[in-house]
């Protein structure tokens, strides 16, 4: 038996964090789920590829049209498709991100530790948001940058939309992983896809001009305006007039999703009873 | 000093009650063996000391402070009912996490992890994934991340579950050294005759309550194995035996 001193150290929060952040990070990486974000990324690659890369002659009326010219328009509608799957993916990784230690139990000797639910709580949802947004990103990027060299899109817009898709990533896998914990992790998947798909109509119908009432109106009106959002940040694409009051506000709500859906999920961790 | 207090808790799951009122303070030093039939609530009352799980009623500190507090668990080592651990990861990258949490880094953390894995009989198997070892096997990584920096506090439920007759004397004699070093052990377990050779004082729970507590001489009998004081106070219910101010009692903590 060894004769080592008593280990009674105070441990910075901000080193608990940054250890098991790591370890949800890696956790996830090896995970199934971590290899479907990445198959996620490539699949979203490869349509984005085959898209971009149009060849041959279109004749319009007996005169040649350029074959790339309806791209303009498809363009950020390609872009922003691939920026809400890619959304849906971090959802995929969050839903099993917390409900997973949960339901083997591995949360209980990291919580043994002087480690705080709410370090816990953020440090799984970094470690599996840094996967999702390392796997999108790369696949944004590239598609940015095929955007770019085969059809002459700017990169300004898409760095937005990024941006954009790295905060929708945020809020719909803090609500993945609350919701998980409340419920099996399929329906967990099917709520975050429904929702998105939700969410994204109904930014997109009140932006073209569409007028409804109900949960659907409050759901476009005060829910994560992940479509609304996408739609401006691209709006160099696609020369969307918007007023710039307008759009901050989209944006500020946008964060403040941020905040609001980590501080429903740090609270669901918080309130959490390991029977 | 107290190391753990109940304060008159309570705990319901639902509409069942798992501990009802039950008072019951440890000692700093002490090693406490909690016995009781299965749904006693020993394991109940480890996760309420741990922060698992909320009282219904009552209070829980440790060493002063309440669970919800991240700094009751500094210098604690716990093994679980049923150890689980991230089935992908090794050993040696578990107990490297383990010691990260409890403040040790670089050369100490290593040295540590080097004593744990020779103490425990994994060094050979340290760089195996946690996910693949028997369950004899998680039973000893469980003992090693537990002993990590010689906590000061040791929380044991069933510890020697799993493990064949050489790990049970090798759990043995890790609960006998540290018992021997001064720390304060509290050790869930079935297994009488493992507490009566491990722990100075048992408290018994039946039904959620405490049924007898004190020095193990003296919840003992004259002529008495522990095991027969168990039968007779367990089948003869609350008040079968006298319940001891100091290491736990039904009303009142020492």
């Amino acid at each position: 038996m060894s004769e080592t001193a008593p280990t009674k150290r105070l441990v910075r929060p901000t080193r608990a964090f940054h250890l098991l952040a790591a370890e949800a990070f890696q956790d996830a990486l090896r995970s199934r789920l971590g290899l479907a974000v990445a198959g996620c990324a490539l699949l979203a690659l490869f349509f984005v590829d085959r898209c971009t890369s149009i060849q041959g002659s279109l004749l319009l009326n007996g005169e040649a049209v350029d074959p790339r010219a309806p791209f303009r328009a498809l363009g950020p509608i390609l872009f922003g498709c691939v920026s809400l799957f890619l959304v849906a993916a971090s959802g995929l990784v969050a839903s099993d991100g917390l409900a997973r230690p949960v339901a083997d139990g591995s949360i209980a000797l990291w919580l043994a530790r002087p480690v705080s639910r709410t370090v816990y709580a953020l440090a799984r949802l970094s470690g599996t948001l840094a996967l999702a947004i390392a796997a999108g990103g790369g696949a944004l990027t590239t598609a940015a940058f095929l955007l770019h060299v085969r059809h002459g899109f700017t990169f300004e817009p898409a760095l937005l939309a990024g941006l954009v898709y790295a905060a929708s990533a945020a809020i719909v896998s803090a609500l993945a992983m609350a919701l998980s914990l409340y419920v099996p992790r399929v329906v967990t998947l099917f709520a975050v896809m429904l929702w998105i798909q939700l969410i994204v109509v109904a930014n997109a119908a009140h932006m073209f001009g569409a007028s409804f009432g109900g949960w659907f109106a409050a759901l476009e009106r005060w829910g994560p305006p992940l479509g609304s959002a996408l739609i401006y940040a691209m709006s160099g694409w696609i020369s969307l007039q918007a007023e710039a009051q307008e759009v901050f506000s989209i944006m500020l709500r946008l964060v403040a999703w941020v905040g609001l859906s980590t501080a429903l999920l740090v609270l669901s961790v918080r309130r959490l009873e390991l029977r | 000093m107290i190391a753990f207090e109940l304060a008159s808790v309570s705990k319901l799951y639902g509409g069942r009650r798992a501990l009802g009122r039950v008072n019951l303070a440890v000692p700093i030093g002490t090693a406490v063996g909690l016995l009781g039939p299965n749904g006693a609530g020993k394991t109940t009352a480890l996760r309420l000391l741990l922060g698992f799980v909320r009282p219904s009623a009552g209070g829980v500190r440790v060493r002063g402070l309440p669970p919800s507090n991240p700094r009751s668990r500094e210098g604690l080592g716990y093994v679980p009912e049923r150890p689980a651990f991230a089935p992908r990861m090794t050993i040696r990258e578990l107990l490297r996490l383990h010691g990260g949490l409890i403040g040790l880094d670089g050369d100490a953390l290593e040295h540590e992890m080097d004593v744990r894995l020779v103490e425990t009989g994994l060094r050979e198997r340290a760089h195996e994934r946690v996910g693949g070892l028997s369950k004899g096997l998680v039973q000893r990584v469980a003992f090693a991340q537990a002993l990590l920096g010689d906590p000061e506090l040791l929380l044991l439920d069933e510890p020697t579950s799993g493990l064949d007759p050489l790990g049970v004397r090798d759990a043995r004699d890790w609960i006998l050294a540290a018992r021997q070093r001064g720390r304060t052990l509290l050790v869930s377990s079935h297994v009488l005759t493992e507490v009566e050779r491990t722990c100075d004082h048992v408290v018994i729970l039946h039904e959620g309550r405490i049924a007898a507590s004190g020095p193990l001489g003296e919840v003992v009998l004259a002529g008495e194995s522990l095991e027969d004081a168990y039968v007779r106070i367990v089948r003869g219910g609350i008040g079968a035996s006298p319940q001891r101010t100091g290491v736990g009692a039904e009303e009142g903590v020492a």
